[in-house]
């Protein structure tokens, strides 16, 4: 028997050593961002307690049972597990300073006018033009609303995004009690109605109505931030950001040439938080296009968690695709059956005169439920009744 | 007392698994272990049709209990998961009662709310099993509701249900509780933390021939290893749906039905529904060739 009990390190002599091991253990999973509490500690002992300890491989089971909770951390495990106790070589380290210091808004000095620099302009606009504040608001509201994006004066930024935080609300308002069920419809409830009629001896005089609760529909969105989006974005990722305070379950993907989930980053309640967030990350921002193939590594790697007969799909995008239409195509197609609907909003589309000409548009279009505008707000307002 | 019964260790899950016709690796049978010693539930993850629904029946044959599977689906709700009121036979007592006189409002109350009225659905029946731990299985829990999965983190962290009409309800014998999930969504933190947890991917092909020796003992061992290389072949593809274990189980009947003593095209061309369940599927495997892929799997 003495092979077998090689798990006699110098980490232990006795029980109380491997107490201490184990704890150690779980102290260094911690640190390698696992999420291993006291209670994960005492399951961890508990299991040595009743399994036969002089097995390696049996501890490392049970402690990857208990201390992992997904498949990812299952995959990190092993070598974790060697590392600690001496069995293996130790991993490649990371440099101290592999992430370099971010400033928040970094990115943005690279591009002339993309999305972010949208978030910083609110202190250049305040000692620019200052007699455009003295406009009365209503009817600049009301103006800015049916305003493309793209001719908003750098000047009138900042109030187009309180706006647009303003009609966000709005249109999760809205949304919200559009789904509140009426009292005096739907199916009797016998349960409510036995309780509410004991007072009568049991007889029905009061009916109570149950009605099945209108499931709010999951929501996948894609947004383009390719150079050829670069004056619609900042607006778009605010939608979004409202959309994602509203919707039961939003997955949101930036794009370009490559597909970036962004959804935790949209979670953040406060706008500039979340933006600042995503401009910590080096993306590729305004460059191709390449939309057939976003799609395609949306639909191998996330589509299974993520699309049921009650999503809807939203891409927002002005279609100039430097990817093969029929790729594009093809990927809206796998949509088809999987999904409520499809909708694409084209914020040229409002432009006069604007035809879906691009090859990339024309593929697309059979596979879309609603082909919308999407240049100004109202724009984005009509939007509530496709939901 | 009943800890007598169980496995001393999870080698001795392992044979006594294999004894009852189900094929796991250590790993596994270490989680199965420890879910019967600990007390903890587990969660077993993977892709469809390899073996998370059985291990909860072969740990409920090991452990001679009985199963209680509680199946999830979208707008499942405590009433169909937990206990229900039998309406129809309340009214009726109800009536029943008036015609013979009595007309106390608080016998009354008391009487229709009590246990000759209770329907038990799978989770109260499990905290109230009262030979001995049951095995309860909660299936594709991922595809219940958030506000279901909060109700059930409740109950599996203290094995207790309230009824407000009859009192608080404590688990006689604590039950073995597994939960399946295929991802079709992230479950939440705290649920996963009060759980076991286990990725069940897809075997090797040594396992998978051992699970269909296991299971069709009367299959030719040539045509087990065809058919799971095939499989093991098409796993690699970029398919919408890849076949599990449960595909490879029935492609191997299928083709010891039609008395079949090998894989050829033809025989792949006909049965090919067996493994893989989409028209898109199909036809991209033809595409690149059945025979590619057999002379690549049959050798």
């Amino acid at each position: 028997m003495k092979s077998t009990n090689v798990f006699v390190t110098e980490h232990m002599n006795t029980q109380t050593d491997l107490t201490a091991a184990v704890i150690g253990f779980c102290r260094f999973l911690r640190r390698q961002s696992f999420r291993v509490g006291v209670a994960e500690t005492l399951a961890a002992l508990e299991a040595c307690r009743v399994g036969p300890l002089d097995q390696r491989a049996y501890l490392r089971a049970a402690l990857c049972a208990l201390l992992c909770s997904s498949r990812q951390e299952n995959e990190q495990f092993d070598p974790l597990f060697d590392q600690y106790w001496h069995l293996g070589p130790p991993p490649p380290r990371k440099a101290a300073n592999d992430r370099q210091p971010v400033n928040p808004l970094g990115v943005v000095t690279r591009q002339k006018r993309s999305l972010l620099t949208f978030a910083s302009s609110a202190q250049e606009t305040s000692d620019q033009t200052r007699e455009d504040e003295e406009v009365a608001g209503a009817s600049l509201q009301e103006t800015l609303r049916h305003t493309d994006f793209s001719t908003i004066p750098m000047s009138k930024l900042e109030e187009l995004e309180q706006l647009t935080r303003r009609l966000a609300e709005q249109l999760s308002a809205r949304l919200s009690r559009r789904q509140r069920p009426s009292p005096h419809s739907g199916r009797i409830s016998l349960r409510g109605t036995i309780r509410r009629n004991l007072q009568h001896g049991g007889e029905p005089l009061h009916l109570c109505f149950r009605q099945r609760r209108e499931r709010k529909p999951g929501l996948v969105t894609f947004l383009d931030i390719s150079s050829s989006m670069d004056q619609y974005s900042l607006f778009f990722l605010r939608f979004l950001h409202a959309l994602q305070q509203h919707f039961r379950r939003m997955d949101g993907f930036l794009f370009s040439t490559r597909l970036t989930p962004i959804s935790e980053k949209l979670k953040t309640r406060a706008f500039p938080d979340s933006l600042r967030r995503l401009a910590e990350r080096e993306e590729a921002w305004s460059s191709g296009t390449r939309i057939g193939s976003c799609l395609k590594d949306f639909h191998t790697e996330y589509s299974r968690s993520m699309l049921s007969r009650n999503t809807i799909v939203l891409i927002l995008s002005d279609g100039y695709d430097t990817g093969a239409p029929d790729l594009l195509a093809r990927q809206l197609q796998r949509f088809r059956g999987k999904v409520r609907k499809v909708i694409w909003l084209n914020p040229l589309l409002g432009t006069q005169g604007y035809e879906p000409a691009t090859a990339g548009m024309q593929a697309a279009l059979p596979w879309v439920d609603a082909f919308l505008a999407a240049h100004n707000l109202q724009s984005l307002l009509d939007l509530e009744s496709h939901f | 007392m009943t800890n007598l019964l169980l496995p001393v260790d999870p080698q001795a899950v392992v044979t006594e698994l294999q004894a009852i016709g189900y094929v796991a690796d250590e790993a596994l049978a270490t989680s199965a272990f420890l879910l019967l010693h600990l007390g903890r539930p587990l969660l077993l993850e993977g892709p469809s049709g390899v073996g998370k629904t059985e291990l909860a029946q072969a740990l409920a044959t090991l452990c001679q209990t009985e199963l209680i599977r509680l199946q999830c689906y979208e707008g499942l709700d405590v009433h169909s998961a937990v206990y229900e009121w039998n309406y129809q036979k309340q009214l009726l007592a109800i009536r029943l009662e008036e015609a013979s006189g009595a007309n106390h409002l608080d016998s009354k109350q008391a009487q229709i709310f009590s246990e000759e009225f209770l329907l038990e659905r799978p989770l109260l029946s499990a905290l109230r099993h009262s030979a001995k731990s049951p095995v309860l299985l909660i299936d594709e829990v991922d595809r219940a509701d958030e506000e279901f999965e909060a109700f059930l983190l409740e109950l599996l962290s203290v094995f207790q249900i309230t009824i407000p009409e009859l009192g608080t309800v404590q688990a006689t014998h604590r039950p073995h509780v597994v939960l399946t999930s295929n991802r079709t969504r992230e479950l939440s933190d705290a649920l996963k933390r009060r759980c076991l947890y286990h990725w069940i991917g897809y075997p090797d092909a040594e396992q998978e021939q051992e699970i269909v020796r296991q299971r069709l003992p009367q299959v030719e061992e040539e045509l087990a290893r065809q058919t799971v290389q095939c499989v093991q072949s098409l796993r690699e593809l970029p398919l919408s749906k890849s076949p599990g274990v449960a595909e490879t189980l029935d492609w191997a009947q299928a083709l010891l039905l039609l008395n079949r003593p090998h894989l050829d095209e033809l025989t792949f061309e006909r049965t090919m529904g067996c493994v893989l369940k989409s028209t898109e599927d199909q036809e991209q495997v033809r595409k690149r060739g059945l025979d590619n892929l057999l002379t690549a799997a049959v050798g």
